[in-house]
């Protein structure tokens, strides 16, 4: 039988701080950042308990707020909170020595590096605006965050997707690309959880992008 | 060929100072003196970026005051890190300095997952185990 090679004891990696400060102790997990790029199964965090928190957090925020606009807002800003972190994080390690100044790079690195990072798959589809030139929409066929959502009837509106638009918000506002970006449910027949993530980027990003291209 | 780290400077999105450690051996440099360093290092930074169309994100000198040469790093997020350092004779090697710039950026991206720390909030760092691995970065260089 084999052995793993550090145990994974806790499903739930401890904080990076925490571990910084124990790397002199040897024996334990070596700090976060200095791990395999290669996730094993042991870093994964089961998907039940992710559901749990997730639950716990719509219903913090329904109690927390008044109406749909409002709770989409707060459910926002629980994602720009995992977003502005996790983009540090992911750009430290997979875009070494190399940044993304153009829109489109930036974009197919939020469609397949940071959908797979957090989701395990990359999104469903990336598709640019027909009406305006500064709209581009992600979407996902069945986003895993919301799998276990029902949404009653009198809130139809809400989108819980909304958590997943704030981490793009968080991603395109830390890279340099300010954006309002918003969530809504096109649910169809084959998908009905389909979510797609609208992004209208800020007038200066496209002068921006005119600059860059070739006289 | 061992050099000397005079200062560390991290400055946020918004060309704010979020950290400038002073790490001159027996304070021979003044703390305004650093910052004054990092102030303009901020200039040569912003113009490097806007000139080269390559999106790489060591930054190499920037420039050279007298006995002093100063190095920057921008991150995707637009996060700069400054390196000043004591001219020797021998040239330093980008290697080596891309290698400090990584355990700056390892010990700074340790700080922003912490859900506590804010990086919007336009403050300055004052985490000990970040200025720990700063301090180990200053030493590590000048053995």
């Amino acid at each position: 039988m084999s052995f793993p090679a550090y145990h994974a004891t806790v499903p739930v990696q401890s904080s990076p701080l925490q571990s910084v400060s124990r790397a002199s102790s040897h024996g334990r997990r070596p700090p976060i950042l200095e791990r395999n790029l290669v996730k094993g199964r042991s870093n994964e965090v089961s998907l039940s308990a992710y559901a749990f928190l997730f639950c716990e957090m719509l219903s913090y925020a329904t109690k927390k707020s008044s109406g749909i606009q409002d709770m989409e807002k707060k459910l926002s800003d629980f994602g720009y909170r995992v977003g502005i972190r996790s983009l540090e994080l992911l750009v430290f390690r997979d875009r070494p020595n190399r940044r993304d100044t153009r829109l489109l790079n930036t974009l197919s690195f939020i469609h397949t590096n940071v959908w797979k990072t957090l989701f395990g798959r990359a999104a469903d589809s990336l598709e640019k605006g027909t009406d305006n030139e500064d709209e581009y929409m992600i979407s996902d066929n069945e986003p895993n965050v919301t799998k276990f959502i029902a949404v009653p009837k009198d809130m139809n509106q809400l989108s819980c997707g909304a958590f997943i638009g704030g981490i793009v918000e968080a991603v395109l506002y830390g890279c340099g690309f300010p954006a309002k970006v918003s969530a809504h449910s096109t649910g169809s027949d084959q998908f009905p959880l389909r979510t797609t993530i609208l992004m209208k980027f800020d007038k200066s990003v496209l002068l921006r992008e005119k600059g860059f291209e070739p006289r | 060929m061992p050099f000397d780290v005079i200062c560390i400077a991290v400055i946020g999105k918004t060309n704010n100072p979020l950290y400038i450690k002073n790490c001159s051996r027996n304070a021979a440099y003044p703390d305004l003196k650093c910052h004054y360093i990092a102030h303009t290092a901020i200039d040569l930074v912003e113009e490097k970026i806007s000139t080269t169309k390559q999106a790489d994100q060591y930054l190499g000198l920037l420039y050279a005051l007298e006995e002093l040469a100063v190095f920057g790093y921008i991150t995707n997020t637009r996060v700069k890190f400054i390196i000043v350092t004591s001219l020797t004779d021998a040239a330093i090697k980008d290697q080596e300095m891309k290698a400090l710039f990584r355990k700056i950026h390892n010990a700074y991206v340790a700080l922003v997952s912490n859900p506590f720390w804010d990086p919007d909030a336009q403050r300055v760092i004052s985490s000990p185990n970040f200025d720990r691995a700063i301090a180990q970065v200053a030493a590590g260089s000048s053995s």
